[in-house]
């Protein structure tokens, strides 16, 4: 019986030891210190679909240091599921997160939560008008959403007829991307959608190829349109495409990717609307490529060239031109940050979460 | 084990005895064994027969090779859960670690530190493996379906492909001479959980002619504290009921020296899949499974002094549906995945065992597998024909060193995958009655899934089998005194499977699945079960701790593997009275593949307290369960909610 007594109270010693631990969600931590004289990046981290491990990340470009799962510590909750991109507005950091269709608004300092709009079907992007509105564009809905940042309220749906992605402003128009056709009915995946931002309508549409994934502006206002040639590979030919944003038309050249080994990806482009960078390449095997907006060709040679590494993502300091390039290495584990400078030498590199997916600089 | 109750006319499962004892004279001592088991048996009736079932059990086996590379599940645990999932027995009373999303959802099984594609389950001998999927969802298995459980690892998972972890093999019993049967389950509990559970049969002389039927289903809609949200808040959980239902006639009948049986599992399912934490306002969303399946089986068996043979053959039918609707913020659809998998697999197996000169034993065993699945995920239907040619020899090289050596050679749709060795030895230590030392090395293959060769995109019909190599060595304690039994096992395994099977995402937005790294898995396994009896009084106490390191080559730990888990079971019983505490232990887990896993994102280690009261009297038993006791928050899965304390009341009566 003595026997027993001891593995009976060896039980309940291990049983009552493994309860003493502290829940993780109930501690807060303070985040790295941001604030409006720290200069830097944020980092969102996509995180893997359904596992809701989606973290934000703040790099202080002149410290030299990164901070990582800041939303987390800030707040004892995750940001969801695969966040999708950033906008700042008055002292607020506003968080798309895809998968939870919800915008997260908090402090963009101490990332405290501020609030949180739901109500999208999957948003995607979320361009700021400076105004305290901005307009948040939806994989899965025929049109984008126009929203007031200050109240975290719906303002207007408005309806294009096809997906929204991309989003650029030239003047008082907004073009808009349309990526996909596979969530809506009758609708297409080759266009630029054109949207009047005082009467908030559509008025034009301008054909690209497949799959216009990402655009920037240039310094002659020209807007710069990245397509991935299609859903599945070979499909059509990858392009890199101009627009005269008041010809509406597509300038040529157009620049030519190889369907079937070509998936560019990401665009970026400097402060001075010089300079275009792009990842392009194969399958997980992303280069990175700069070429001047006055180049006649796309560049043969990478600007950084991928060297096992996975490029999920290209960005540009608009103040001192360093580009930082995004590595998911294989999906699941934390991925990096690579610093170089314009000319392409590594200045920094830097762990940060799962994913890496899309920077906004401060 | 009911060994008392399985006689028939002379006629043992084979399997199930030490090979020395199959010539005539021992025939003779088998059948005073089993008297004396009977006796034990009719003895312990009145008080409660359970405990006493299992003291017989050890008896008997304990000479055995096989119990060197596995374990049978106790039939009292076997009884007294037999209205949870398999899932559920299993964490809570062996060394297999079970992956769930809760009740209702997906459970699946690993061993050893791998994952459930690498975990077999046999049932009666055939593979219940989806071979769409190549894992099984032991919630879909009720512990009431089955008569036997048992768990095979290393050597012993040498007559499959597959079980690169280990198989879990259930089976129906065989058993004559009974009379009517009549067993009846109701439960109630929190929830509305509601389970009713019979069995009815009647055997007669040469027959058997056995139905059992089931109904689970459970509104499943606990309270939680949602942490995934802002601020956190207890929430009830939204769309998880399910409702499971089956039915299972069986038919044996023994002429001479042969035995025909006959089996139908059917089952159907509807489960409603609840979203993660986070995203509990994304109303907008359907998601459902229905699975239904039919597994039959007929089997002939023919016995003679020396040896047996066994034919028999299976057909199994699934059907696996899941639905993922979604709709926009304004009602209209927007996505429709309806994925229809249909799977037609036949399996013909013919199985020979012969006693050569002494202790010698040789069994060979020769299979045909034909899997064919019809999925709208797949570019046509997909096969797969698998032949297996299999010898094993046993038997004692000295009086206690006993020796098991098995090989296997597969022609997977017409080439060969190559031959695959076993050994095992084992060696009983003369001076202490009990203890043995055994050591062994397998060698074996899991086939790629056909999800992994063909999904429609990303199947990669390039993937190579995973190749696994295992040593382990078990040290064996198994007593009985006077008042208290005892069973002990330690065991230390080190494997290795290279080619394993990863599905990563790729930038063409789907993923692929790649033969990406070998994983190495080394761990140890410690078990105990005493028992003790004092007058009318009996005292049970069993456990399992499993500590198992598996990590890819990077020596990262592989995500959600525990490194420690353990369980323990106490029960003490008097004069029909019940007492019995569980405790399920599961060490932290990483979910991602990082160096340093942010605390946000590991899994916090848990402990979970059952107890319940029972009381049997006249032919009814009527128990009263609490679940996690202590209301204990937490997550098995990254952001999934899983209920708090739940109570249920059943009625079991037993003819």
């Amino acid at each position: 019986m003595k026997k027993l007594h001891f593995i009976i109270v060896a039980i309940l010693m291990i049983a009552t030891a493994s309860c003493k631990k502290e829940n993780p969600q109930d501690v807060t931590a303070p985040v790295t210190p941001i604030s409006s004289e720290t200069k830097g990046v944020f980092i969102l981290n996509e995180g893997t679909f359904t596992y809701a491990n989606s973290s934000l990340s703040y790099y202080d470009k002149e410290a030299d240091t990164v901070g990582n799962n800041l939303f987390f510590k800030a707040n004892g909750s995750p940001i969801g599921d695969v966040g999708q991109s950033l906008a700042l507005y008055n002292g607020s950091l506003y968080i798309v997160v895809n998968g939870s269709k919800y915008i997260y608004k908090v402090d963009a300092e101490t990332l405290k939560f501020q609030a949180k709009l739901e109500g999208f079907t999957s948003p995607r992007n979320i361009f700021s008008v400076g105004d305290g509105t901005a307009y948040v564009s939806d994989l899965q809905r025929d049109g984008l959403w126009l929203i007031d940042l200050e109240k975290m309220e719906h303002i207007q749906f408005i309806e294009t007829g096809n997906s929204t992605e991309a989003m650029v402003r030239v003047g008082d128009e907004l073009f808009v991307s349309n990526w996909s056709n596979y969530y809506v009915p009758n609708s297409s995946n080759n266009s630029v959608q054109v949207i009047d931002m005082k009467t908030n309508t559509l008025v034009e549409t301008i054909d690209v190829p497949q799959e216009p994934n990402a655009m920037v502006v240039d310094k002659n206002d020209d807007i710069w349109v990245l397509c991935s040639g299609g859903y599945n590979p070979g499909e059509q030919d990858p392009a890199l495409v101009r627009i005269d944003p008041v010809t509406r038309e597509v300038v040529k050249p157009l620049y030519y990717f190889n369907a079937g080994t070509d998936y560019p990806d990401g665009l970026a482009i400097d402060g001075a609307g010089e300079n275009l960078y792009y990842l392009n390449g194969g399958y997980n095997n992303l280069n990175v490529y700069k070429m001047s907006v006055d180049a006649a060709q796309t560049p043969d040679n990478p600007f950084i060239a991928a060297d096992g590494r996975v490029f999920y993502n290209v960005a540009v300091d608009p103040e001192n031109g360093d580009v930082y390039v995004t590595n998911a290495k294989n999906y699941v584990q934390n991925g990096d940050v690579e610093r170089f400078s314009k000319d392409g030498e590594l200045l920094s590199k830097f762990t940060v979460g799962v994913v890496p997916c899309y920077m906004l600089f401060n | 084990m009911t060994f008392g109750t399985r006689v028939s006319r002379g006629i043992p499962s084979m399997t199930s005895f030490p090979s020395k004892l199959l010539n005539v004279d021992m025939r003779k001592c088998l059948i005073l064994l089993m008297f004396f088991a009977m006796a034990f048996f009719a003895s312990a009736q009145d008080t409660i027969m359970l405990q006493s079932v299992e003291v017989k059990a050890v008896a008997i086996r304990s000479n055995e090779l096989e119990t060197t590379m596995g374990r049978r599940m106790d039939t009292s645990v076997i009884n007294r859960l037999s209205s949870v999932p398999m899932s559920q027995l299993l964490i809570q009373h062996s060394p297999v670690f079970i992956k769930t999303y809760g009740p209702g959802g997906i459970a699946t099984a690993s061993f050893r530190g791998t994952t459930a594609s690498h975990t077999l389950v046999l049932w009666n001998g055939f593979q219940l493996n989806a071979p769409s999927l190549g894992q099984v969802d032991f919630s879909t298995i009720p512990v009431f379906m089955t008569d036997q459980i048992s768990l095979k690892w290393g050597s012993g998972t040498s007559t499959n492909n597959g079980g690169l972890g280990g198989v879990v093999s259930i089976s129906n019993d065989e058993y004559f001479c009974k009379g009517l049967i009549v067993n009846l389950k109701q439960t109630y509990g929190s929830f509305n959980t509601l389970g009713t559970y019979a069995t009815l049969g009647y055997s007669w002389a040469n027959h058997l002619l056995r139905v059992k039927a089931y109904r689970a289903s459970s509104d499943n809609d606990f309270t939680y504290n949602n942490i995934g949200v802002i601020p956190h808040q207890k929430m009830k959980q939204k769309n998880a009921d399910y409702t499971d239902y089956g039915m299972m006639p069986e038919y044996q009948w023994c002429f001479g020296n042969s035995l025909i049986t006959i089996v139908s599992w059917n089952q159907k399912s509807h489960r409603n899949c609840p979203q993660i934490m986070p995203n509990v306002g994304n109303d907008n969303t359907v998601e459902y499974t229905d699975n239904d399946f039919s597994r039959n089986y007929i089997s002939f068996k023919n016995y003679w002094n020396t040896g047996k043979i066994e034919v028999k053959s299976s057909y199994f039918f699934e059907n696996q549906h899941y639905v993922l609707n979604t709709f926009t913020d304004i009602g209209t659809p927007v996505t429709t995945t309806d994925s229809k998998n249909t799977a037609n697999v036949f399996h013909q197996i013919a199985d020979v065992e012969q006693n050569l000169f002494r202790s010698w034993k040789i069994n060979a065993k020769i299979q045909w597998d034909h899997e064919q699945v019809k999925s709208n995920d797949y570019d046509g239907v997909k096969k797969r024909d698998v032949f297996s040619t299999y010898a094993a020899l046993n038997g004692n090289v000295l009086r206690n060193i006993g020796l098991r050596a098995t090989l296997r050679n597969d022609i997977v749709d017409g080439k060969s995958v190559g031959f695959f060795p076993t050994a095992t030895v084992s060696y009983s230590f003369i001076y202490l009655n009990g203890l043995k030392i055994s050591a062994g090395y397998s060698h074996n293959y899991r086939n790629p899934s056909l999800n992994d060769l063909y999904w429609n995109p990303g199947g990669n019909p390039d993937l190579k089998p995973e190749d696994g190599k295992t040593v382990d060595g078990n040290l064996n304690f198994t007593r009985a005194f006077e008042r208290l039994s005892v069973e002990s096992q330690v065991g230390a395994y080190y494997s290795q499977v290279s080619d394993w099977i990863q599905w990563k995402p790729t930038s063409y937005r789907y993923w692929v699945p790649e033969n990406v790294s070998t994983v190495t898995a080394y761990g140890a396994e410690i078990h105990l079960k005493l028992n003790y009896k004092l007058e009318r009084w009996n005292f049970s106490v069993s456990g399992n701790y499993v500590y198992s390191h598996t990590t890819d080559e990077n020596d990262k730990q592989l995500i959600y593997i525990p490194l420690h888990h353990a369980n323990a079971f106490a029960d003490v019983s008097w004069r029909g009275w019940s007492l019995s505490y569980t405790l399920e232990y599961t060490g932290e887990r990483k979910t991602s593949m990082n160096d340093n896993e942010f605390y946000g994102f590991r899994l916090m280690p848990y402990a979970l307290h059952h107890v319940s009261m029972g009381k049997h009297f006249w032919k009814l038993d009527i128990e009263l369960k609490i679940n996690n006791l202590t209301d204990k928050d937490y997550q098995a899965i990254l952001w999934r909610a899983m209920p708090g304390r739940s109570y249920e009341v059943s009625l079991n009566f037993k003819l």
